[in-house]
């Protein structure tokens, strides 16, 4: 195993941004365009460039859409043996091309794939690797990459470097960074690399897939939690917030009211008595806000709430209150939401 | 059948400050815990153990005080128990980690399976497992929440973004577990008494490991932390959104979008 | 001088405290409405460990020592459950350990640690409360029996299969004997309605010419006070420890609420009056979680600790009370409804100073044995 730091002084290409380009089923992850986006920032505040690297079976007219969101050059890996992820020649391939090329950073999507490959990856080069960032930026006076992310449980923030080790390596989670527009009119090299066979004994067969049926995460697990309360009346609205939470991919919760009616099982009642919840976004329809409840969710990231009462003790602690029906309310954010997935343009 | 189980003491949650003094992170003196997946980890160790009979070994790096987390590990059944510690080893990120785990590794012998928790509950990297198959040249599982092991291969269930995933590898090899996996056992008093009044903890130093001059170079962290603040306890915005419904729907919808939660 | 729990006894903490939480916790509300233990909860602490502490290793218990054993009380007690009745089977198996015969210690040692019997003791009659002097249930020999006639009143787990630890005078002299339950002539009341809560079981039980064999003697005649001294000393230690996990869970519950509780736009918490009595709550339960601490070690060490386990049962039950009570006016209103732990923990509190011998027994002790020097 060549240690990158072994080729410190070597180590030229500075500036050169890498992104890995992940793809399945014929399209582009969105993850690798949005890291893609920020690359090119990156690159810019380095005066360099930014690659991409795609691997994969018949995905060379991927490449193209590479270059329109934002790269200067694609490193295609296109061959029968690249097209399920196989640990070993993705490895292989990454790393002969990074040990070539000699890229200043190196970018990859915190993906099931990108956690089984970067850490890899990291340690076949011998250099530093900081997963889940939050933030990637360019410290002015070093030209080095500061890599943020949520340490202790979220507890604290903690910015990371790695001044002597190449490639600096970091991945990042989707939805954190902001894809470029898409210009049909960039233009870019497109090369072809070398793929070697991977290790046999390196290889993983897959016996059988399974799709999640549907979102059936615990509320406790959950990033996203739609709560429904007694504003909401009756049954039928309480499905139109079902809907809603579908949409969202969220969880939903109760109050105790609702789950003694039995529109939810008992676990599913956030408060004093039941269960506590800290999700990402909690949005509240129609609840007071009485204690009893809000002290199961009151650590929640940010709290939306929706009730008729302009003085409901539940604006008292949101971050986000509309006055309002709260199934108007409902039904417009489902338009809306629906609305907002249309317009993303061709990748996922 | 050989089982290695890598476990870190990791603070309890909550309890770790930043010193005001120097801006580094105080980790002397906090009370500890095994890493929760970690312990899924060595559960899953001692139901091979009490399915197959095989011999299993709980390794950790850390501060003397790890010592603690490997005497658990002896009381809930492990047959050997080994302590990585020494001041070079401070500080180091999760490259290093690997290197010292590999060297370790190596030492104690064969080896059939290497079991690892998905990822600690304070670096949150998810690196390590990886990182050391890596340099023990194994396939890697990650993100298992059932097992089976057979003669010289093991099957496993792993939770994917998409779904789920059932995979079969050749051993040796090495897994890393979610909590799905299974519900820890809870060691008894007497256990416990045993394995701290009768049980030995094995520690290695740099020496042990065969870590001399030459390659301490290895035990440089290629990444290190530049800064660590605790996020001001954000007080809520209070922002109400007037007008008409499709409107407050849309600003909010916007701001939600802004602050990256959807 | 280390004020430092030793590896060992961190790990039997955190042990007992996931314990808790895991099968205690989720338990506790519904334990104390209607007192339904679940079945397996003797067997769930016999796989723990907990029951053996302070019963030797060759009659199957782990020996743990007193300080250990306190630790885990103390875990224990947090969720205010009351369903921990077989914990008793430590205190009367380290008395059988200490000041039985051979024959009874290897007859009950054993079952005491696997939990398949559990242990009370009783002392508190109809007419009798604290004061030792005015036992009335008398004990005859007759042939190769004692002969048992009298009731004992509040007798916690008097129902329950196993070895009660029975006070009678034989000729005025306080004895002490072993009584197996449910045998002819031993009869239980309902248990009364107490206002811990309906966990804790407690009953009058009736000797009706009750006959004891005569191995059954514990101790020598008129060595009763002996027997009671070894008891209730390992009792008021267990005790002050639950006294004070119940104080640190009024702290922990107040100090929530207070930070979630907003008035006029802000937590309670940014308030002086609310903080000074979190501060007050605070200040009282670090004391008399130290001094149950030490006292429990000095009795590993196997020194007398009388006076010493008499002060810290009068002080660790005044903190209980004073902290629920401050805890309860934390919670202003709300610590009145059965919603918040802080209402169950408030009637819980009370008991530290009557039972196992009243705050004026313990005065009277610590005066007596101050007075003697």
């Amino acid at each position: 195993m060549t240690s990158s730091s072994d080729m410190k002084g070597n180590w030229e290409g500075r500036g050169m941004v890498w992104v890995f380009a992940e793809q399945s089923d014929g399209e582009l992850a969105r993850v690798s365009l949005e890291i893609l986006g920020r690359g090119q920032e990156l690159a810019k505040a380095l005066n360099g460039q930014v690659w991409a690297i795609l691997l994969g079976s018949g995905v060379t007219g991927l490449s193209e859409e590479l270059i329109y969101r934002g790269a200067d050059k694609v490193l295609l890996g296109d061959g029968p043996t690249l097209g399920d992820y196989d640990t070993s020649i993705y490895c292989r391939a990454v790393t002969d091309a990074a040990l070539e090329h000699k890229p200043d950073i190196l970018l990859m999507g915190a993906t099931d794939i990108g956690r089984d490959l970067a850490p890899r990856v990291a340690a076949r080069l011998g250099t530093g690797l900081t997963a889940d960032c939050v933030a990637l930026d360019i410290e002015q006076e070093t030209g080095l990459l500061l890599q943020t992310k949520r340490g202790y449980s979220g507890n604290m923030i903690l910015t990371f470097v790695c001044p002597d080790h190449r490639p600096q390596m970091a991945t990042v989670r989707q939805g954190v960074l902001q894809p470029c527009p898409r210009d049909a009119s960039r233009r870019g090299d497109i090369v072809s690399l070398s793929i070697c066979p991977g290790q046999e004994n390196l290889r993983l067969r897959i016996l059988k897939k399974a799709k999640r049926a549907g979102q059936d995460s615990s509320p406790q697990e959950a990033r996203v939690v739609v709560a429904c309360g007694r504003g909401i009346g009756k049954l039928e609205n309480f499905r139109k917030l079902e809907e809603l939470a579908q949409s969202l991919g969220a969880a939903v919760v109760a109050t105790k009211e609702i789950t003694d009616l039995g529109w939810l099982p008992e676990g599913h009642m956030v408060g004093q008595t039941g269960i506590t919840v800290k999700p990402e976004l909690y949005i509240a329809c129609g609840i007071s806000g009485a204690i009893q409840h809000t002290s199961g969710m009151w650590g929640s990231g940010i709290i939306v709430a929706i009730n008729k009462d302009p003085k409901a003790e539940i604006f008292k602690i949101a971050d986000y209150g509309i006055v309002g029906d709260v199934n108007e309310v409902i039904g417009a954010l489902i338009e809306e939401l629906d609305g907002l997935k249309t317009g993303w343009g061709g990748c996922t | 059948m050989n089982v290695i189980v890598c476990i870190k003491q990791v603070p309890v949650s909550g309890t770790v400050s930043i010193d005001p003094r120097t801006g580094a992170l105080k980790r002397e003196n906090v009370p500890g815990v095994i890493n929760p997946e970690d312990l899924c980890a060595l559960e899953e160790a001692l139901l091979l153990k009490q399915k197959h009979g095989s011999r299993v070994t709980a390794l950790s790096m850390g501060p003397p005080q790890a010592e603690g987390a490997l005497r658990e590990a002896l009381a809930m059944g492990a047959d050997r128990a080994v302590l990585l510690c020494d001041r070079a080893f401070a500080g180091s990120d999760t490259l290093v980690t690997s290197y010292v785990l590999a060297q370790a590794i190596r030492k104690l012998g064969g080896f059939d399976l290497i079991l690892c928790g998905k990822q600690s509950a304070d670096g949150n990297t998810a690196q390590v497992g990886p990182e050391l198959a890596e340099r023990l040249g194994l396939p890697q599982v990650t993100s298992v929440q059932r097992l089976e092991v057979y003669q010289e291969r093991l099957e496993a269930e792993r939770a994917v973004e998409s779904g789920l995933q059932w995979v079969e590898a050749r051993l040796p090899a090495l897994i890393t577990v979610t909590r799905r996996i299974n519900t820890p056992r809870q060691p008894s008093v007497e256990a416990i008494l045993v394995a701290c009044r009768e049980k030995e903890v094995i520690t290695w130093k740099t020496d042990d490991l065969g870590i001399d001059t030459s390659s301490m170079r290895f035990l440089e962290s290629p990444t290190r932390m530049a800064a660590a603040w605790v996020p001001e306890p954000r007080k809520r915005e209070g922002e109400m959104l007037a007008g008409p419904t499709k409107e407050a729907v849309r600003t909010l919808l916007e701001r939600l979008r802004q602050r990256q939660v959807i | 001088m280390q004020f430092k729990l030793t590896m060992e006894q961190e790990i039997i903490q955190k042990q007992a405290r996931e314990f808790a939480q895991r099968e205690l916790e989720p338990i506790a509300a519904q334990v104390d409405r209607d007192g339904k233990i679940p079945p397996d909860m003797t067997e769930k602490l016999v796989k723990a460990g907990f029951l053996g502490m302070l019963i030797p290793k060759q009659y199957g218990g782990s020996e743990a020592g007193v300080l250990n054993w306190v630790l885990v009380m103390e875990q224990l007690s947090y969720p205010a459950c009351h369903c921990l009745e077989a914990m008793s089977n430590n205190i009367v198996g380290r008395a059988i350990a200490l000041l039985g015969t051979e024959e009874q210690k290897e007859r009950y040692l054993p079952l005491l640690a696997k939990g398949q019997v559990i242990g009370s003791y009783a002392f508190t009659e109809p007419g009798t409360g604290s004061d030792p002097k005015s036992l009335v249930t008398t004990a005859r020999l007759e042939g190769d029996s004692w002969v048992i006639n009298g009731i004992k009143r509040f007798h916690t787990g008097g129902h329950l299969d196993g070895p009660a630890i029975i006070f009678a005078n034989v000729d005025d002299k306080t004895t002490a004997f072993l009584v197996d339950k449910n045998v002819e002539g031993y009869s239980c009341s309902k248990p009364f309605e107490l206002m811990v809560g309906k966990g804790l079981e407690t009953v009058d039980t009736r000797f009706d010419d009750l006959r004891v064999p005569k191995g059954n003697l514990f101790g020598e005649v008129g060595g009763g006070f002996n027997i009671l001294f070894s008891i209730t000393a390992e009792g008021r230690v267990m005790l002050a420890a639950s006294a004070t996990a119940l104080a640190q869970a009024a702290l922990d519950e107040a100090v929530k609420y207070a930070k979630q509780r907003t008035r006029r736009g802000v937590p309670i918490a940014s308030m002086q009056a609310i903080q000074w009595l979190l501060a007050e709550m605070a200040c009282r339960i670090e004391p008399a979680r130290w001094a149950t601490y030490r006292i429990a070690w000095l009795t590993d060490q196997g020194q007398d600790t009388r006076m010493e386990s008499a002060m810290l049962k009068l002080f660790a039950s005044r903190v209980a009370k004073e902290v629920a009570d401050m805890g309860i006016q934390v919670h202003g209103s709300y610590g009145l409804t059965k919603d918040f732990k802080i209402e169950r923990i408030y009637r819980q509190a009370k008991m530290f100073e009557l039972t196992e011998g009243s705050s004026e027994v313990q005065r009277s002790i610590a005066a007596g044995s101050l007075l003697m020097r």
